[in-house]
């Protein structure tokens, strides 16, 4: 039994199947890709998306209603990969296109195609040709040193597009792999043996587990591949036919290779443990998510009480307050003081409440408003904090004051 | 030069002309023309046919229009241009001028 895919292609609907899906899409893309660049014209992709349903269609009947593997690559057979476009197609000009475009490649830029706040980590990958993930991790990893830089990355780096397709992308390669598939999935992606990967994993172990911090945000941080086309991008193929053949024949030789009993015995211990930390981390996932949340809706609970008395104090006259000390206290509260608290706990509860939802529920809000929000909140919170010393000193004056401040101005003056 | 190279610098001089000189037939539609090209072994993968002719289309030589089929969606017909045809014209002269040039060179060599 295999899943089907609806597509409608040149006028036409088709049933495909799901790894012939794959493959049909990443040969559309790439042809997408080619011709963009070089005609700027959708015609030629609409005329090869009519050509390919005219042989599909030619390829269905009663007895067969769907398109398979087999159907599809004969299709890209029929209709040419990109190196046969590439030597009919290359002239001059189009070579010094390509120049251009490296050129401006070896620039750094923000990449505004793949980014979660400004696309900074995303470009600086982009400059490397790495995937960004790894830049994200090593950027959460550094994290006082990281927002200064990431700030001034920002406003100094201008944006731009890329192409995300025309990138490496790193996977999780859990069929291959002992634990997650992390380390198979990085020797995918660096093109190493994965065993020189795990010993460096394990030697970190023994050296304070930087290594282990790294697996883990890698494995919560990267996608496992699953459909043959993420296979085949983690392991950065370019998709044509034989391509493609190459790449399902390599598959079946690894099934047939056996490891030896060396890497056996290093690996040994490790697939021990696998199931256990699979277990370990599904719970910790699981713990993670629900102290989250607890704490952020027992950090707007309180915020929303702390509001109420703000507010009070604000808009209402509390003379009638039994507590005359606390009355004089209150009020000796510069107004300014109060309206920078209301604005600093509304961002606060508003900024909780956007980033609960993103880690619950994945919905995202538009990232210059949640910028806006931070710088605002940073903003308030330098206020406050500037402020603070002052009303002390107004409090101080009122010789009102609670115990243990007053504790220590006694014990000051006792210095004098 | 490999054989493999010459062959596929040929092609590529000649494939425009080639589907100019079928274009100025009779109106047809992308599949007869790489059906033909490929039946004299001038393309070997039908994806080469329709940069070309989209660029053709670009320079004017060509024009298309949508016709109803009687099966499956409607399809687009290729016709030449007047401008399309003059173009031939010249083409069809500097091919014979390098056809019988070459025939002379090759007799010669004999």
């Amino acid at each position: 039994m295999k899943k089907t895919f609806t597509i409608s292609l040149g006028h036409s609907v088709f049933n495909v199947e799901e790894d012939a899906y794959d493959i049909l899409k990443m040969y559309l893309d790439s042809i997408k890709n080619y011709f963009q660049k070089m005609e700027n014209d959708s015609e030629i992709i609409s005329d090869f998306e009519l050509r390919i349903a005219e042989n599909f269609s030619s390829k269905l009947s009663s007895g067969k209603q769907y398109i398979n593997l087999s159907d599809v690559k004969e299709v890209i057979q029929i209709m040419g990969s990109l190196d046969d476009f590439q030597e009919i197609y290359d002239d001059d000009d189009q070579t010094e296109d390509v120049k251009e475009e490296k050129k401006e490649n070896n620039k750094l830029y923000r990449d505004s195609s793949n980014r979660i706040i400004a696309g900074v980590c995303s470009g600086i990958a982009e400059y490397f040709k790495i995937d960004p993930i790894i830049v994200r991790i090593l950027f959460f990893i550094a994290v006082p040193l990281n927002l200064i830089v990431y700030i001034i990355f920002w406003i100094g780096i201008p944006s731009k597009d890329f192409d995300p397709d025309l990138r490496k992308i790193l996977y999780r390669d859990k069929e291959n792999g002992v634990i997650g598939g992390v380390a198979k999935g990085l020797s995918n992606y660096l093109k190493i043996d994965a065993n020189i990967i795990r010993v460096v994993f394990v030697i970190s172990l023994f050296f304070g587990g930087a290594g282990l911090l790294f697996y883990l945000l890698l494995w919560f941080f990267t996608k496992e591949a699953k459909t043959i086309g993420e296979k085949m991008n983690m392991s950065g193929f370019n998709v044509n036919l034989s391509n493609i053949e190459d790449f399902i024949k390599k598959k079946t030789k690894n099934l047939n290779n056996s490891e030896n009993t060396l890497t056996k015995i290093f690996l040994f211990p490790f697939r021990l443990i696998a199931p256990l930390i699979n277990a370990f981390l599904k719970i910790g996932v699981l713990i993670f998510k629900t102290i989250f949340f607890i704490f952020s809706s027992i950090l707007i609970v309180s915020y929303s009480i702390l509001l109420l008395i703000f507010s009070r104090i604000l808009f209402e006259d509390i003379s009638r307050v039994e507590d005359p000390e606390f009355y004089e206290l209150l009020n000796a509260i510069p107004e300014y003081f109060v309206i920078f608290s209301i604005i600093f706990l509304i961002l606060t509860i508003s900024i909780s409440v956007v980033i609960s939802f993103y880690v619950l529920f994945k919905k995202k809000i538009n990232t210059y408003l949640f910028m806006l929000m931070i710088f605002l909140w940073i903003a308030f919170f330098i206020l406050i904090t500037v402020s603070i010393p002052n009303v002390i000193l107004i409090i101080q004056d009122l010789d009102l004051l609670p115990f243990w401040i007053s504790g220590f101005e006694n014990n000051s003056y006792y210095y004098k | 030069m490999s054989t493999e190279n010459f062959k596929i610098q040929i092609r590529k001089g000649l494939l425009e002309f080639c589907v100019l000189q079928i274009v100025s037939n009779k109106e047809v539609y992308a599949s007869e023309i790489i059906e033909e090209l490929k039946n004299s072994k001038i393309i070997v993968v039908e994806g080469t046919v329709y940069p070309l002719l989209s660029r053709l289309k670009k320079s004017n030589y060509i024009q298309h229009n949508w016709k109803e089929s009687t099966q499956g969606p409607p399809r687009k017909y290729y016709s030449i241009t007047d401008y399309g045809l003059e173009h031939l014209r010249e083409l069809i002269v500097s091919w014979s001028d390098i056809n019988s040039s070459v025939k002379k060179l090759l007799k010669t060599k004999k």
